[in-house]
C-alpha cells in the first residue's frame, strides 16, 4: 500500500509540473484523449470488478470443496450413509456457488475470467469425483458434474459455463492423491477390497494421464501421481503378501513401519 | 471409464491440432509485425529533403496482409474459444496498435481509437465471442508508442525539427493524464505504465533545452531557410 501511495504523490508531483507547462506554452490542450480515457477506466474498473468477484467466489468454492472432501475422508470410519447425505447437502451449497460464477459470466467471455476461477473448479471436480468414487466406485463423467450444478441451481441451461476439460483433468489429477489417503485409511480399517478398487482405479487414471501428457505437459502433476499409485501399489501388494501367510486370519498390517504413508 | 478417457483425450489431441495451426498464422502475423516495426524506423532516420518519406498510407499497405491472417484465425478458431488461445497473437497486437498509433499521430497529430484500429484490421468490436483488439492490446501499445515518441523527439531537434517535440510533449503529457485516470492494478500495463513518466521526462528535457535556447520561436525562418536551399538544391538538379 505505501508503495502505491508514493507512485501516486509522485504521480501527482509530475502532473502539477506538466500542466504549468502546457500551460505555459500551448494554448490548447486535447480534452479528447481525456474523454477516451475516462471511458477507457469505466470499462477496466467493470472488468476488474467482475474479475475480483470472481476470485472470491473462486476461493470459496476452493475452501467448500476442501471441506467436503475431508469430510469424504471420514466415510471409512463413520457411518456411511449419514456421511454421504451430508455430502451431499453440501455438494448443493458448493454448486450454489458456482451458481454465482454463471450469472457472472452470463454475456462474457469464458476464457477471459477462466483464470480467475480455475482454482476452485478443479478443488471441486477433485471432491465431486471422489464422492462419485465413493459412491459408485466409477470416475464421475463431466454431463454429471454439469447436471448436478444445474439441478442445485433450478436453472436449464449453463449459458457459457462449462467445466473445461483443463479444469476436469488437473482436478482428476488431485483426486489420485485423495484416493492414496483412502487407501490408506481403507487398510486401517481393514477394508481390503476397497483397497484393491482403489488401486485399479487409480491405475487407469495414472495410464490416461500418460497418455494424456503427449499434449499437455504436466511434469509436476505427474510425479505427484506416480508417487501416489506407487504407494497404493505397495498396500496392495503387501495385503497380498500378508494375507496370503495367514489365509485364515484377520491382519493387523498397519501394525508395519513400512505400512507408514 | 476408459470410453471418458478416450473422448477427453480426442478433445486434447484436437486442441493440440488447433494450437498447432495457430502457430502457423500467428508467424505470418509475426512477420507482418516485424516489416512494421521496421518501417516505424524509417521515421527516425529521415532527412527533411528526403523524397520518399515514411508515411502512414504506406503503412496501412503494409499492414494489409494481416487482415487476410486475422480472417485464417477466425475461421480456424470457434468464437467461444478466442479468448482461449488469444495468447499466441495479443503480443503482436499491441505492437501493431503501437505501429500505427505511432505513425498516424505523426502524419495528422491525432490519436488512433481503439475502434478505428479495429476497423482498420478489419475486425470486430470488443465482445463476447468476438476476436478483436482488447483495452489491454491498445493500452499497452500506447505505452510502447510514449515510449518510441522519446527517441523520435531527440531524432526531430538532430535534424532541426524544433516545433514537433512541442507537439509530442504536448500529446504525450496528455496521455499520460488519460492514463491517469485508470484503475490500474498490479499488471503489466501499471508497469509499462510507471515507467511512461520516465518517457515523458526525457521529452521534457528536449523540450527545455529547446525552450532555453529559444530555438522554437526561430523554427519558422530555419523552416524557410531549409524549403529554400532544397528549393537551390532542387534547382541545381535541373
Amino acid at each position: 500500500m505505501k508503495r502505491n501511495e508514493r507512485n501516486f504523490n509522485n504521480d501527482r508531483y509530475n502532473n502539477n509540473n506538466n500542466e504549468k507547462k502546457v500551460k505555459l506554452e500551448f494554448e490548447k490542450s486535447d480534452n479528447e484523449i481525456i474523454n477516451l480515457f475516462q471511458n477507457y477506466s469505466k470499462i477496466l474498473d467493470e472488468d476488474n470488478d467482475r474479475r475480483e468477484r470472481i476470485v472470491k467466489v473462486s476461493r470459496d468454492i476452493t475452501i467448500a470443496s476442501k471441506r467436503l472432501i475431508s469430510l469424504l475422508h471420514r466415510v471409512v470410519f463413520e457411518d456411511r450413509n449419514t456421511i454421504l447425505t451430508q455430502a451431499h447437502q453440501d455438494l448443493v451449497k458448493v454448486n450454489a456457488l458456482i451458481g454465482n460464477i454463471i450469472k457472472e459470466l452470463e454475456g462474457q467471455e469464458y476464457w477471459k475470467f477462466q483464470k480467475s476461477f480455475t482454482w476452485g473448479l478443479q478443488e471441486y471436480t477433485e471432491a465431486i469425483s471422489f464422492l462419485y468414487f465413493i459412491e459408485t466406485g466409477q470416475l464421475v463423467p463431466v454431463d454429471y458434474i454439469h447436471d448436478k450444478i444445474k439441478e442445485s441451481n433450478n436453472i436449464d441451461s449453463l449459458s457459457t459455463f462449462s467445466l473445461s476439460v483443463d479444469d476436469y483433468h488437473l482436478g482428476l489429477c488431485d483426486l489420485v492423491g485423495e484416493l492414496m489417503r483412502y487407501c490408506t485409511n481403507s487398510v486401517t480399517k481393514q477394508k481390503y477390497q476397497d483397497c484393491f478398487d482403489c488401486c485399479e482405479f487409480v491405475r487407469t487414471i495414472f495410464t490416461a494421464c500418460k497418455q494424456i501428457r503427449q499434449f499437455r505437459p504436466n511434469d509436476s502433476k505427474m510425479s505427484m501421481i506416480d508417487d501416489s499409485v506407487k504407494k497404493i501399489e505397495k498396500i496392495c501388494f503387501s495385503i497380498r503378501i500378508r494375507t496370503s501367510e495367514f489365509p485364515d486370519k484377520q491382519l493387523k498390517i498397519t501394525a508395519d513401519p513400512d505400512m507408514e504413508v | 471409464m476408459n470410453n471418458i478417457f478416450e473422448k477427453f483425450t480426442t478433445e486434447l489431441e484436437e486442441e493440440y491440432q488447433t494450437r498447432q495451426n495457430i502457430k502457423t498464422i500467428t508467424q505470418q502475423i509475426d512477420s507482418v509485425e516485424r516489416k512494421l516495426t521496421l518501417y516505424i524506423q524509417n521515421y527516425h532516420q529521415q532527412q527533411p529533403q528526403s523524397q520518399d518519406k515514411p508515411n502512414y498510407q504506406q503503412l496501412l499497405k503494409e499492414l494489409e496482409p494481416i487482415k487476410e491472417h486475422f480472417g485464417q484465425l477466425k475461421t480456424l478458431i470457434k468464437p467461444i474459444h478466442y479468448y482461449k488461445y488469444r495468447d499466441h497473437w495479443k503480443q503482436h497486437l499491441s505492437q501493431i496498435v503501437f505501429c500505427l498509433t505511432f505513425s498516424n499521430w505523426i502524419d495528422n497529430k491525432t490519436l488512433l481509437k481503439i475502434d478505428e484500429i479495429q476497423t482498420l484490421l478489419n475486425l470486430d468490436k470488443p465482445g463476447a465471442g468476438q476476436l478483436s483488439i482488447e483495452l489491454e492490446d491498445y493500452l499497452l501499445g500506447l505505452c510502447n508508442l510514449s515510449n518510441e515518441m522519446s527517441r523520435y523527439c531527440v531524432n526531430c531537434v538532430i535534424r532541426q525539427d524544433y516545433d514537433t517535440p512541442l507537439k509530442i510533449s504536448l500529446f504525450v503529457s496528455d496521455l499520460f493524464s488519460g492514463f491517469r485516470l485508470l484503475n490500474l492494478k498490479n499488471d503489466i500495463i501499471r508497469k509499462r505504465y510507471d515507467s511512461m513518466k520516465y518517457d515523458l521526462k526525457r521529452i521534457e528535457e528536449v523540450v527545455y533545452d529547446i525552450s532555453v535556447r529559444n530555438l522554437h520561436n526561430n523554427t519558422s525562418t530555419s523552416n524557410n531557410n531549409n524549403t529554400s536551399t532544397t528549393n537551390t538544391e532542387n534547382k541545381m538538379v535541373e
